[in-house]
């Protein structure tokens, strides 16, 4: 499972992306982190 | 069998900015009971359950029964204040939600809040039909049990203010102990 952090302080959480708001969030970071999921089990 | 997509939402702090009402909410109930805070020791408690946040509050004169009261009248004050003002989601938050909708993701949301103010604050958004379940405060005994309350369990991280991301199938959270919406 991946997991995107959200954070308006800029504090690190322990997410696989972390932004101060969703608006600043790349159009393709859902896709892109899923596809990462899915290789990273499939070579596990 | 494709594999199906979904996204676990936070609610405070990530779909909506509900501080300034809880905030309200915490003061004016405390208030009444004769109890001052600041907005520093509210913050502090800010994410957790009631029945951990009051007792710190009330100190030797908890109770399970002032427990329960000032929680109900807390929460029911939280929920007048977003019913009459209505509340707005947090930057770039209602863009994802109907893209990943219309994209066919299967949305969830986990927060420690009362499945009360869940449905208000989807009411206030025009948002219940895009999510298939919800886990609150009250399917869970303490908030850092949610992560247990999905088989397989959430890993720890999972509940922070965010969003967390499935692609198995079946989706476990979608299986057991989430009410449909």
């Amino acid at each position: 499972m991946k997991s995107i952090g959200v954070n308006r302080n800029g504090k690190q959480l322990p997410a696989d992306i972390v932004v101060r708001s969703l608006d600043l969030l790349d159009m393709a970071a859902f896709e892109t982190l899923l596809e990462r999921d899915s290789c990273a089990t499939k070579n596990g | 069998m494709s594999a199906s997509r979904a996204v676990l939402w936070d609610m405070d702090g990530t779909l909506i900015d509900s501080e300034e009402f809880h905030w309200i909410s915490w003061r004016n109930t405390l208030a009444n009971e004769g109890i001052t805070i600041t907005r520093e020791q509210f913050l502090s408690s800010f994410g957790q359950r009631n029945d951990s946040i009051i007792p710190r509050w009330l100190g030797a004169a908890a109770t399970p029964e002032s427990i329960e009261r000032i929680s109900k009248a807390k929460e029911e004050l939280y929920r007048h204040l977003v019913r009459r003002d209505g509340i707005a989601p947090e930057p770039g938050v209602a863009p994802w939600l109907h893209r990943l909708h219309n994209e066919g993701w299967l949305q969830a949301i986990a927060s420690a809040a009362p499945r009360a103010n869940i449905d208000v604050v989807l009411e206030a958004l025009s948002a219940t039909h895009i999510f298939q379940g919800i886990v609150s405060a009250d399917d869970v005994r303490r908030a850092n049990r949610i992560q247990k309350c999905f088989s397989p369990p959430l890993p720890a991280s999972a509940h922070r203010p965010g969003v967390a991301l499935w692609w198995r199938t079946p989706l476990p959270v979608f299986r057991e102990r989430v009410a449909p919406v």
